[in-house]
């Protein structure tokens, strides 16, 4: 057949089409190794500007590997990328970005926590959107894949295709000669789909390169002008669209014949059935129905993310289901579901086996029961079935005592398998048996399963390799979009007819469907600002304002200038700490050692601003204070992003260090400081300090930052989802230390203020600022997840837990009252913004 | 009945004309308590302990004691160094005449002291040095004399152990100026015959009895001669005591200050342990009146008091019985102190048993 060019004949059609244009991208040879397993072998393609170019394939069959090699994130072992002919070697993010290369990933990585436009700009580099109103810019973008969605809403209240459309809008954004789509329609109804092939369309007339990974062959044929399948990481062929049909190209995709040495099948063309499921929904599945005859075992099919995993899980007992699953005849409710069932995990490591526990006691752990009498197990009982069973299965391993990860991944699957049959299961289920089994144990595990099938235990097996379902199943169900699309019996259990049925499937589901048109402009102001990070600072305002004027009306002293003043001063330390934890919180750490770090730094402090030390010395010390504090938060985000320390464990050591570091150089209070410098630092107009003026300026400041630069929605990003920041092309370590180095200069700030309080070195002072500081945050509705924040949030929290220290002792209520006051402030206000926002999330 | 009661009560009856209002004022009033109406506040910079419930308690009888004392009121500070330096802040701002200060956080309250005298409070700290200067900072600093404590432990050490000996002294929060005065006073009458084996300056407990309990046994498996332990809170070492027990050691003498439940514990112990000596300076509960007597003075028109410093006197010595001999009250609480001048079923009170 002509159509369709074996490897060998590739570079003749090649040269036939160079001599008209020359490829945009020649990738020559390129061979990627993971851990010993080839992920690519020797793959040669050539990608033409103005073309669609589809990369068509099996899961692991190197499609995204090979994404990732062109757009810098893996570096191949051997091979050669070029550029218009230019050799790019070696190729890394920044390069790829910087010849244009464009990516809408699978998993869109699109930031929750961040506005939609805020997603925009900190993944897109900033000459998009120079020269106009960046708002203006962002709505073209949106309207131009067709998302009427608010600029400002969070990207949490997206829906999944929606975030699929933001990603592609971003691809599309920078206009790039080279545009990756991987699987960009997964989520996709009909008419964004045709929307996007439109745009799609667009883009290649004006030149653009477009490499689109799919696994559907309908989409191919209205899109692509150019296919290339690869198989096991190797080039299977490659040709035009329209030379080329759908069975040729199944025929490259599925490839292999077929092992020989699989267990017979069962011969019963109409045994008697025992294993039953009708209508069986579940979170990402519906309306399944098939039935399993005794010594039949049944296949699931489908390409991956398609609801398989979901309905293994949910036959596990793992996760709900409505409709009716029948055992022998006999409906089951969804407790029965989970105790007839026995469950081998795909994952198996962090499923399957407890990887501390011994070979005897991963085998039996589940099945205890059966060997003990009153709760205490028969060593004797136990050894016994444990032989019995792993003679059957012929389990090689060291001895019964050995640790699990000793053995061979085939014979810890084994393992797992001991275990199903020991439970006494009514039925089992295996999820991927095979995954990472070697052939000789494969095909042991086939024949143990077709063993149970026989003996009368129903035997449900999911796999995404359609090899091996043709070889082990009677019957096969081929699922798409969570739905059945095709059950195939006896001889149509084919390899080819499993992947036809997997790849042809069109039914598109209807759960992303509605997507597109549904945020609507009802009520939006409000809504919007109820979402915003800042939505707490009113809130806390009023709070601040009605406690004030409640202790006013019993105490008219309350609203002194000395009282004012005193609260503000205090509030001022506080607030310049608490805005420091803010960062690390929103970065999705915690900085334990802020406490002590201010308690450190004043003692520092205390040697240099003393009374009658010279203005120079004076300075020194304040350099000091900031130096020492930048160096403690660079160690801090050091020993977080490289030592990998949690960020838990790195500020506790430092807050330990730092106090010991205090006692060194002092071990009592000592060095009384600058009463010049302490007025100057106090100073007041009227009742305010001049102080917590410049800590209000700081914190908008600081929130302009946050809201609206680069630097601020990097820290956001950061803390929102890191794998999707770095897939942005944000540099998470240098983001993450840079935070914590930021941390640390805020504490300095909020040391400053503390000096000014306590006028002397004292190494036991300041450690309660940690604790402090963490409460003020929260009061200030920054999230502890990460992600989401607001400095003047923050000042307002802590403003107002100074102002209630303040009021318990002015209202000379009992210290009870403090706990109490405090404890419920925090509680109210962690339910109150937990709510909000799971309701502006629904 | 003392003298002065006796004659101010002839003198009472000798000026029956006036009304009986004036009668008791005159019978009860001290001379410390003036005609000036005011209020008080007792700040605390850590309230959370026995010892301090019984000083909170004592210093608010002796306030009582003045009817020019129109209001009273308390603050603890939780040890949280913030919260004492805000609830000082507040009372000055809430127009509280008469602060006494137990900063326990040191010169770190000082600024704040510093705030609310110039505010126009009479403030005076007392028993922990925070530093400052009397008129400049705060009205007048009522300080405990921690040296001649340790000169009392000391001569009571060179008269029970004349040929020397092995001394572990404990006190509390590392760096703190009583345990530092203490020694200094020990080491007035000490030579060095006399071997202190704790980390120098003390072996740290923050006068906590948890943390005293670990301490102390760490220092008596780690040491094999202890010759005499001295502290500055008698009743913590309680805990740790029988320890020495396990080792087959006698309990050696222990010259501290006194607490209920250490002499019950001496009294139970004392023949089973041949080197159980103890020796017990009066603890201090009583510091706070005489700061409360100059507060009050300063702030109503009194006559202050003559004594600027509180002097804890000798309490109990089981060797000579003189002045007391160890007395234990095993029908009350163990966390009393008998040497204060509180009632002992008051103090059962204050102490919430």
């Amino acid at each position: 057949m002509p159509e369709v060019t074996p490897m060998n004949d590739m570079h003749m059609q090649k040269a036939a089409e160079a001599a008209l244009v020359a490829p945009k991208i020649r990738l020559s040879n390129i061979t990627k190794v993971f851990s010993g397993v080839v992920a690519l072998s020797d793959v040669s393609v050539d990608i033409y500007p103005g073309e669609v170019h589809a990369i068509l394939g099996e899961n692991g069959a190197g499609k995204s590997t090979l994404m990732n090699i062109i757009s810098g994130v893996l570096t191949p072992e051997h091979g050669e990328i070029a550029f218009d002919g230019q050799p790019v070697t070696p190729m890394s993010p920044e390069k790829a970005a910087h010849l244009g290369v464009a990516i809408s990933y699978q998993h869109p990585a699109v930031l929750d926590d961040l506005s939609v436009l805020e997603n925009l700009r900190v993944a897109l580099p900033d000459h998009v959107f120079a020269g106009g109103d960046p708002a203006a810019i962002a709505r073209a973008m949106l309207d131009d894949v067709g998302l009427a969605i608010p600029l400002h809403a969070r990207a949490d209240s997206l829906t999944v295709a929606q975030k699929h459309l933001l990603e592609i809008a971003k691809a599309l954004a920078t206009r790039p000669p080279v545009l990756i789509l991987d699987e960009p329609t997964a989520a996709l109804d009909q008419d964004a789909t045709e929307m996007l092939f439109s745009r799609i369309r667009s883009v290649v007339a004006k030149g653009t390169a477009v490499i689109y990974i799919t696994h559907r062959l309908a989409e191919l044929r209205q899109i692509a002008h150019r296919v290339t399948v690869l198989r096991d990481g190797r080039v299977e062929g490659g040709a035009l669209v329209r030379d080329v049909s759908d069975d040729d190209l199944l025929e490259m995709i599925v490839g292999r014949s077929l092992a020989s040495a699989f267990p017979p099948k069962c011969e019963d063309t109409a045994p008697q059935i025992n294993f039953a499921v009708q209508g069986l929904s579940g979170r990402k599945f519906k309306g399944i129905d098939f039935e399993i005859g005794r010594g039949q075992i049944i296949g699931i099919a489908g390409v991956e993310g398609n609801g398989q995993a979901g309905l293994m899980r949910a036959l596990a007992g793992l996760e709900p289901w409505q409709g009716e699953v029948r055992l022998n005849g006999v409906a089951l409710s969804q407790a029965e579901v989970k105790k007839k069932t026995a469950y081998m995990p795909s994952d198996r490591h962090s499923e399957g086996i407890a990887a501390d526990l011994t070979v005897r006691e991963n085998a039996t752990f589940s099945a205890l029961d059966q060997f003990s009498s009153f709760g205490i197990v028969s060593r004797r009982k136990e050894l016994a079935e444990v032989g019995k069973v792993f003679g059957s299965l012929a389990v090689k391993t060291p001895g019964l005592d050995a640790g699990i990860l000793s053995l061979s991944g085939g014979n810890q699957q084994k393992v797992v398998m001991a275990r199903a049959l020991m439970s006494r299961p009514g039925f089992i289920l295996a999820d991927e048996p095979t995954q990472g089994v070697d052939v000789g144990a494969r095909f042991e595990i086939y024949r143990i399963l077709r063993e149970v099938s026989q003996s009368g235990t129903p035997v449900i097996v999911n796999s995404s390799d359609a090899a091996e379902l043709e070889g082990l199943c009677d019957v096969v169900v081929v699922m798409s979009r969570g739905q059945v699309a095709q059950t195939l019996r006896g001889d149509d259990v084919t390899e080819a007819r499993i992947v036809a049925a997997a790849v042809k499937a069109q039914s598109h589901g209807t759960t992303a469907g509605d997507a597109v048109q549904r945020a609507r402009d009802k009520g939006r102001r409000l809504h919007h600002y109820l979402q915003s990070d800042n939505a707490t600072v009113a809130p806390l305002v009023a709070v601040v304002v009605a406690l004030g004027l409640y202790v006013f009306s019993q105490n008219a002293n309350y609203l002194s200038a000395f009282n004012i003043s005193n609260i503000l001063l205090l509030a001022t330390a506080l607030g310049f700490i608490a805005m420091g934890q803010t960062i690390a919180l929103l970065i999705g750490g915690i900085d334990l050692s802020v406490g002590p770090l201010a308690g450190f730094l004043v003692v520092v402090a205390s040697f240099f601003i003393n009374d009658g030390q010279s203005p120079q010395t004076i300075a020194l010390g304040f350099a000091l204070m900031v130096a020492a504090a930048l160096v403690v938060g660079a160690v801090n985000g050091c020993l977080i992003r490289f030592a990998n320390f949690t960020p838990i464990a790195a500020t506790l050591a430092m807050y330990i260090g730092l106090q010991g570091l205090s006692f060194v150089l002092r071990d009592g209070p000592g060095g009384y400081i600058n009463f010049a410098v302490m007025d100057v630092i106090g100073w007041k107009l009227g009742p305010i300090p001049v102080a917590f003026i410049a800590l209000v300026v700081v914190a908008l400041i600081a929130e302009y930052v946050l809201r609206h630069s680069r630097a601020g929605w990097q820290l956001r990003a950061l803390g929102s989802e890191e794998g999707a920041a770095r897939r942005m092309g944000i540099r998470v370590d240098r983001v993450a230390i840079t935070g914590y180095i930021a941390v640390a200069f805020f504490t300095a700030l909020g040391a400053v203020m503390l000096m000014v309080q306590i006028g002397v070195g004292d190494p036991q002072q300041g450690v309660n600022y940690t604790l402090a500081s963490i409460t003020a945050v929260v009061l200030g509705g920054t999230s502890l997840r990460g992600g989401r924040g607001t400095f003047v949030g923050t000042v307002m929290g802590a403003v107002l837990l100074t102002e209630v220290l303040n009021a318990v002792s002015f209202l000379g209520l009992s210290q009870t009252y403090q706990y109490v006051f405090q404890g419920a402030l925090i509680l109210s206000a962690a339910l109150i913004y937990s709510t909000a926002r799971s309701r502006t999330n629904s | 009945m003392s003298k002065a009661k006796i004659m101010s009560a002839a003198f009472a009856a000798a000026t029956l004309t006036a009304t009986l209002s004036v009668t008791t004022a005159l019978a009860e009033t001290p001379s410390w308590c003036g005609p000036n109406q005011a209020s008080l506040g007792l700040l605390d910079g850590f309230g959370g302990n026995s010892w301090r419930l019984v000083t909170t308690a004592s210093g608010q009888e002796e306030a009582a004691k003045c009817p020019s004392i129109t209001e009273y009121v308390y603050a603890d500070g939780q040890g949280n160094t913030q919260k004492a330096i805000s609830d000082i802040n507040s009372m000055a701002a809430r127009g509280i005449k008469a602060l006494v200060v137990f900063g326990d956080a040191g010169p770190a309250v000082l600024p704040a002291l510093t705030n609310a005298h110039r505010s126009g409070a009479i403030v005076v700290p007392y028993r922990v040095n925070v530093g400052g200067v009397e008129g400049e900072n705060y009205a007048k600093f009522i300080g405990s004399s921690f040296v001649e404590d340790g000169v009392s432990w000391g001569n009571w050490i060179k008269e029970t152990l004349p040929e020397g000996g092995n001394i572990l002294f404990l006190s509390g929060p590392a760096g703190n100026s009583q345990g530092l005065d203490e020694l200094a006073g020990m080491k007035q009458v000490l030579d060095d015959k006399y071997v202190f084996i704790n980390p120098e300056p003390f072996a740290v407990t923050n006068w906590d009895p948890s943390l005293t309990q670990q301490v102390l046994s760490a220092e008596i498996a780690k040491n094999d001669k202890i010759d005499v332990i001295v502290s500055d809170f008698g009743p913590s070492l309680v805990g740790a005591l029988p320890v020495f027990a396990e080792f087959n050691r006698s309990i050696p003498a222990i010259a501290t200050s006194d607490g209920n439940s250490l002499s019950c514990f001496w009294q139970q112990n004392h023949e089973a342990n041949p080197d159980f000596k103890l020796f017990t300076v009066a603890t201090g509960n009583d510091n706070v009146r005489l700061a409360v007597q100059w507060a009050v003075a300063l702030a109503t028109g009194g006559t202050p008091p003559a004594d600027n410093i509180f002097k804890a006197p000798v309490y109990e010595n089981s060797v000579t019985g003189s002045p007391n001999p160890v007395t234990c009250r095993d029908d009350l609480p163990g966390s009393i102190y008998l040497s204060a001048e509180m009632a002992d079923d008051a103090q059962a009170k204050a102490v919430g048993q």
